[in-house]
């Protein structure tokens, strides 16, 4: 009996860490070095129950770009590291496609104060599209503080996926007829922003329509 | 701004009608026009801007300036700046009064407010004579908008003393500045107390308010009043124009896009159905193939089919999510399409970034 039931517990547990070790899409397209490393994060992710998929790309793009082992290991790890903070945010529920966005998103300068308040914008459905928005948004020039502040207002709101995109998409029009980032969100979703004020040589008295002696 | 974003580029011009009252003398018509460019980029801030005025006694003034800043990067939310800046006065009586500066600050910033300290130094033609002169400044900002729920207002208030070192003239100044944007309305006022030897407690202000009428054409009203520079030898006094403000350049640079190779190209997803099979297609000029990469594909490239002249495409399966690609072709080198936002990947790289919504 207790034969039997170590017998069924390796046959639970092998195939999570075999299926880790030997991807077949790793295992063709990465180095036994570089393999042996993102195994290993692969294996704590599986250990506490972070999604694989994500990473097992993340190695894949790395390898199709002829990245280094220290390129793709540690961005294997940083994916790792994001995904795992924002499963920390959203909970146990997160999914795949959610926590790897978080975790993009992390990585493009949001920080985990704003995935908090997206979460409490949209408390019960999948952030992966406002994610998605968000890093677009900076990507194309819009503060990333901003950027965050817009999507979770917006999401707060109700706005649906696909209005958050149709916004990223006004933004970048507008940018490209000659308006600043920040300005063309901030306008487009009519949420203020925090842009700075000029500081130095903008902040000489000013001379709009000013007439001397 | 953002790191590694952008260069921005405004230029504005007003044209205007009013009245000045400079002090000691009578009410004057003056006509101006006033032209300003800018450029901010990550670092650096570059301004150039004059006025040139007419007055119904056959008088004219102008004023040029010329300003840059040098930020360093922030490291725990504070940025040193170095600044410099030019300025020159002429009109019928005073030849050119020019004016030399110098001066470095430091900055703390916060999420919505932050502070600065600095101290300056300017070399100044009065017109009959140099002089030198020092600044000291301390100032803070707080941008509280997102708590109050208006749009972009700053407010500042800023402290400054002065001295000239050849004729002991010293002042203090204290000044609150309000900044707002409120959909097509730019506008901008503040309120300031000088005080000092020549000056027994002088109140200033000055207000710049546009209402932008379409994204290059303003409708621009400016008033103030403001005190007589002693260091420069130039009178107070108080204004008020009307005119057009004309935003002829407003264009920001991204540098790092990578640009493609056919500016006529494009990619689009297209979902197909209900399901998430999308049609990848590339509009564009391509002699043998198109093929895309990306966490799509496993990062193995797939070839889209050739439908038209000018037009392929490919069905694929995209999950929800925010996916990262690029495409080449004619086995040429991998870029990002136009159409979708180019971002860093980890690998020194730039990938096209593609989110798929999931409702």
């Amino acid at each position: 009996m207790k034969l039997a039931a170590v017998a069924i517990a390796i046959c639970l547990a092998v195939p999570a860490i075999v299926g880790a070790q030997t991807d077949q899409r790793l295992v063709e397209r990465v180095d036994s070095a570089t393999l042996e490393e993102v195994v290993g994060i692969l294996r704590q992710a599986e250990r506490i129950g972070l999604p694989t998929e994500p990473l097992i790309d993340k190695a894949l793009e790395g390898s199709s770009r002829r990245a280094s082992r220290e390129m793709i290991v540690i961005a294997v790890r940083r994916l790792f590291d994001g995904m795992n903070t924002v499963r920390g945010v959203l909970g146990p529920d997160a999914g795949a496609a959610e926590l790897n966005a978080g975790a993009l998103a992390l990585r493009a300068g949001a920080d985990v104060a704003a995935i908090e308040v997206l979460r409490r914008a949209r408390p019960d459905g999948d952030l992966t599209t406002p994610f998605g928005v968000l890093i677009d948004l900076v990507a194309i020039g819009v503060p990333a503080e901003d950027a965050s502040i817009i999507v979770s207002r917006l999401t707060g709101k109700g706005h649906t996926d696909s209005q958050l995109l149709e916004l990223r998409s006004q933004v970048v029009n507008d940018i490209r007829a000659g308006y600043p980032p920040v300005i063309a969100a901030s306008v487009r979703s009519g949420v203020p922003t925090a842009a700075p004020p000029p500081v130095g040589a903008v902040v000489a008295e000013g001379l709009a329509g000013q007439p001397q002696p | 701004m953002p790191s590694g974003v952008l260069a921005q580029t405004v230029s504005t011009l007003d044209v205007g009608a009013g009245n000045v009252n400079y002090d000691g003398a009578a009410e004057l018509s003056v006509y101006s026009i006033t032209p300003r460019f800018s450029i901010n980029r990550e670092l650096t801030t570059v301004v150039v801007a004059a006025t040139f005025s007419r007055f119904d006694d056959e008088g004219w003034g102008s004023r040029a300036l010329a300003a840059v800043s040098f930020l360093t990067p922030s490291l725990h939310g504070f940025r040193a700046e170095l600044s410099g800046r030019g300025e020159m006065n002429a009109n019928r009586v005073i030849t050119a009064a020019r004016q030399i500066a110098g001066g470095v600050r430091m900055h703390f910033s916060g999420n919505s407010s932050g502070a600065w300290a600095g101290v300056g130094s300017a070399h100044v033609w009065n017109g009959a004579f140099w002089q030198g002169s020092d600044r000291v400044e301390l100032g803070l900002w707080a941008n509280p908008t997102r708590k109050i729920g208006t749009r972009g207002t700053v407010y500042r208030a800023n402290y400054r003393t002065l001295a000239n070192t050849a004729e002991t003239h010293a002042y203090y100044q204290v000044e609150l500045t309000v900044r707002t944007t409120q959909g097509p309305i730019e506008a901008e006022g503040s309120v300031g107390r000088r005080v000092g030897d020549v000056f027994s407690g002088t109140t200033t202000w000055s207000s710049d308010a546009a209402l932008w009428l379409t994204r290059f054409v303003a409708l621009a009203v400016t008033a103030g009043k403001y005190a007589s520079d002693p260091v420069q030898r130039l009178p107070g006094g108080t204004y008020l124009t009307m005119g057009l403000r004309l935003a002829p350049v407003r264009f920001f640079v991204s540098p790092r896009v990578i640009e493609p190779p056919s500016s006529h190209m494009r990619f689009t997803a297209t979902p197909e159905g209900k399901g998430e099979i999308r049609i990848l297609r590339y509009f564009g000029r391509a002699d043998g193939t198109v093929e895309v990469v990306g966490s799509f594909t496993d990062w193995q490239p797939i070839r889209l089919r050739r439908v038209t002249p000018g037009l392929w495409e490919a069905a694929i399966l995209v999950e929800v999510g925010s996916h990262f690609f690029n495409i080449r072709i004619d086995e040429g080198a991998w870029f990002v399409p136009e159409g979708t936002t180019p971002v860093d990947d980890d690998f020194n790289g730039r990938v096209g970034l593609l989110v798929v919504p999931g409702r």
